[in-house]
C-alpha cells in the first residue's frame, strides 16, 4: 500500500498556498511515524491464528512496520507500508491464488507461516485427499518418520474471503491530525526557522 | 532513491570470508552497500537475495514466499535444501529469514535516511531506538547506547531521560552501527539493523518532543543527516579493499 501525498484531505483545514513539496514531506513524515507505531501496537495484538494452532507468529506484520517508510519520487512525498494484504484495513479481501492452483490455509502448528515445499525439505511426506462436499479443494497430509499417523496441515481453497480489519491502520482521524502536525511544523518552518 | 532501486544496483561481491572476517577486513561502506551471504560465492545466488529482499522491502513478497524463492534457487545450484539446520547453513529457516529480514529493513532504513530533508527534519528532528521484535534474550541496547553517546561526546543525543533519542544527524547513530564500546555483531550502518537479528529499529519523534527533551530549540533548523553512500564505484572498492590489505577486484562480476 503506498499514498502519495500531494493533496492533504479536505478535512485538514489550510491555507492553499502552504501545498508546497515541504508541507508534503513533513506531513508525510509524520504520517510515516504514526502508521509505524501503529502497526507495532497492532502487531503485539494478533496472534490469535498462532496462538490457537500453537505455533510461533510470523513476526509480518512487525517486519512490515520496520520497512514502512516515507520516499521522495519525482518531488513528491510517498509512504510506503509494504504488508501484503494491509488493504485489509480498509475493505474486506478476497484472495485467490495465483501461481498455486489453490490457497493453502494452515491448520496446524507445524504449517502455520510455511509452505508447503517447505516442509518437504523438513521430511515431511506430503499428500492431498480431494474434498468429497463442500466449497474446499481438499486437504494437504503429512506425516514425518516416526509418527504414528499423518497429520492434516492446511486446508486447500479455490478462494478465501477476509473479512476487513480496521484496526491494522490508524484511524482516518489519527492519520489526519499526523498530517495536520506536519504541515504545522513546515508553515512554522517556512516562517520563522532560521 | 527508493528501497528497491538500492538493492538492485548494489554490487556483487562474492567471498568466502564468515561475516566477523567481512566486517573487520573490509571497509564499512562496502559492507553495508553490498549483498552478503557469508561463505557464499555464488554470485547468482547473492543476485536472488538482492531480488527477493526489494520484492520484500517493497511489500511484493512475504517472508515464506521469500524462502521458498531462495530454496529453490540453492537446489537448483545443486545445494542439498533438505534437513537443513541451523544458522550457518544457507539453506535453514533461520538463516534464510535472518538474510531477508536483515537485508530488506537495511533497504528500508536506508532509503528512509536518503528521503530526509529540511522539512522531514523541521518535522521529526530526531529518532528513537525502540525494540520492534522480542527476543529470548535481549542485548543491552542501553550499555551500547551509552558506550555509542560517550564515544561521540553525546553530540545531538539525549542521555537525559532514559530513552535512546537522538537528532537524525547525530554521529551518535554511526557509532551504535560500528559497535562502539566493542561490539562485534554490528553491521557498520548508521541505521538499522544495527546487529544482526537485534529486533532493534526506530521511530520518528516529533519536534514538540524534541523541543522539551533539550534536542532542539524554538525555530531552530535541525541538520539534515547525511545521505547514505550510493553502489560503491569500482574505484572505491580497491581502495577499501587496499586498506583491508586484499585484492578483491578478481571476485567481482
Amino acid at each position: 500500500m503506498r499514498w502519495t501525498i500531494q493533496k492533504l484531505p479536505p478535512y485538514i483545514d489550510i491555507e492553499r498556498k502552504i501545498q508546497t513539496d515541504g508541507a508534503a514531506s513533513a506531513a508525510a513524515t509524520r504520517l510515516t511515524t504514526v502508521v509505524k507505531a501503529h502497526i507495532l501496537r497492532a502487531a503485539g495484538a494478533r496472534h490469535r491464528t498462532a496462538a490457537r494452532l500453537g505455533a510461533t507468529p510470523t513476526g509480518h506484520l512487525t517486519v512490515g512496520a520496520d520497512n514502512t517508510r516515507m520516499e521522495k519520487e519525482g518531488g513528491r512525498a510517498v509512504v510506503t507500508v509494504p504488508i501484503p494484504g494491509i488493504t485489509r484495513a480498509f475493505g474486506d479481501l478476497h484472495i485467490r491464488p495465483n501461481e498455486k492452483k489453490c490457497l493453502t490455509i494452515p491448520i496446524n502448528a507445524a504449517a502455520y507461516g510455511v509452505r508447503a515445499p517447505d516442509l518437504q525439505d523438513d521430511g515431511w511426506h506430503l499428500f492431498t485427499l480431494p474434498a468429497r462436499q463442500g466449497p474446499g479443494a481438499g486437504i494437504l497430509f503429512g506425516r514425518k518418520d516416526g509418527m504414528p499417523s499423518a497429520v492434516a496441515l492446511y486446508l486447500l481453497r479455490n478462494s478465501a474471503d477476509i473479512p476487513q480489519d480496521r484496526g491494522l491502520m490508524p484511524s482516518d482521524e489519527e492519520m489526519g491530525e499526523a498530517l495536520a502536525v506536519g504541515v504545522k511544523w513546515a508553515i512554522e518552518k517556512d516562517r520563522f526557522a532560521s | 532513491m527508493t528501497a528497491e532501486q538500492i538493492e538492485l544496483v548494489k554490487a556483487l561481491l562474492p567471498t568466502s570470508l564468515g561475516s566477523e572476517e567481512i566486517r573487520t577486513a573490509i571497509a564499512a561502506d562496502i559492507l553495508r552497500q553490498s549483498v552478503f551471504s557469508a561463505r557464499m560465492e555464488n554470485a547468482r545466488y547473492l543476485a536472488q537475495v538482492r531480488t527477493v529482499c526489494a520484492q520484500v522491502a517493497g511489500g511484493g513478497m512475504n517472508l515464506a514466499d521469500a524462502r521458498m524463492v531462495l530454496k529453490r534457487t540453492l537446489r537448483n545450484m545443486g545445494h542439498d535444501t533438505a534437513n537443513a539446520r541451523g544458522i550457518t547453513d544457507p539453506a535453514s529457516r533461520r538463516r534464510l529469514d535472518l538474510i531477508v529480514k536483515t537485508r530488506s529493513a537495511m533497504a528500508s532504513n536506508a532509503a528512509a535516511v536518503n528521503a530526509q530533508d529540511e522539512y522531514s527534519v523541521y518535522a521529526e528532528p530526531a529518532w528513537e531506538l525502540i525494540r520492534f521484535g522480542q527476543r529470548r534474550v535481549p542485548r543491552d541496547w542501553p550499555q551500547r547506547w551509552k558506550a555509542a553517546g560517550d564515544s561521540v561526546g553525546w553530540e545531538g543525543a539525549s542521555r537525559d531521560y532514559g530513552r535512546m533519542v537522538a537528532l537524525k544527524a547525530s554521529p551518535i547513530w554511526q557509532a551504535l552501527g560500528s559497535g562502539a564500546g566493542g561490539y562485534r555483531d554490528t553491521l557498520g550502518n548508521p541505521y538499522p539493523p544495527f546487529a544482526f537479528s537485534s529486533g532493534m529499529s526506530w521511530l520518528g519523534v516529533d519536534r514538540g518532543e524534541c523541543l522539551k527533551m533539550g534536542l532542539v530549540a524554538q525555530y531552530e533548523q535541525p541538520p539534515v543527516p547525511e545521505k547514505v553512500g550510493m553502489a560503491p564505484t569500482e574505484d572505491e572498492i580497491s581502495e577499501a579493499s587496499q586498506r583491508a590489505g586484499m585484492d578483491l577486484a578478481g571476485g567481482l562480476l
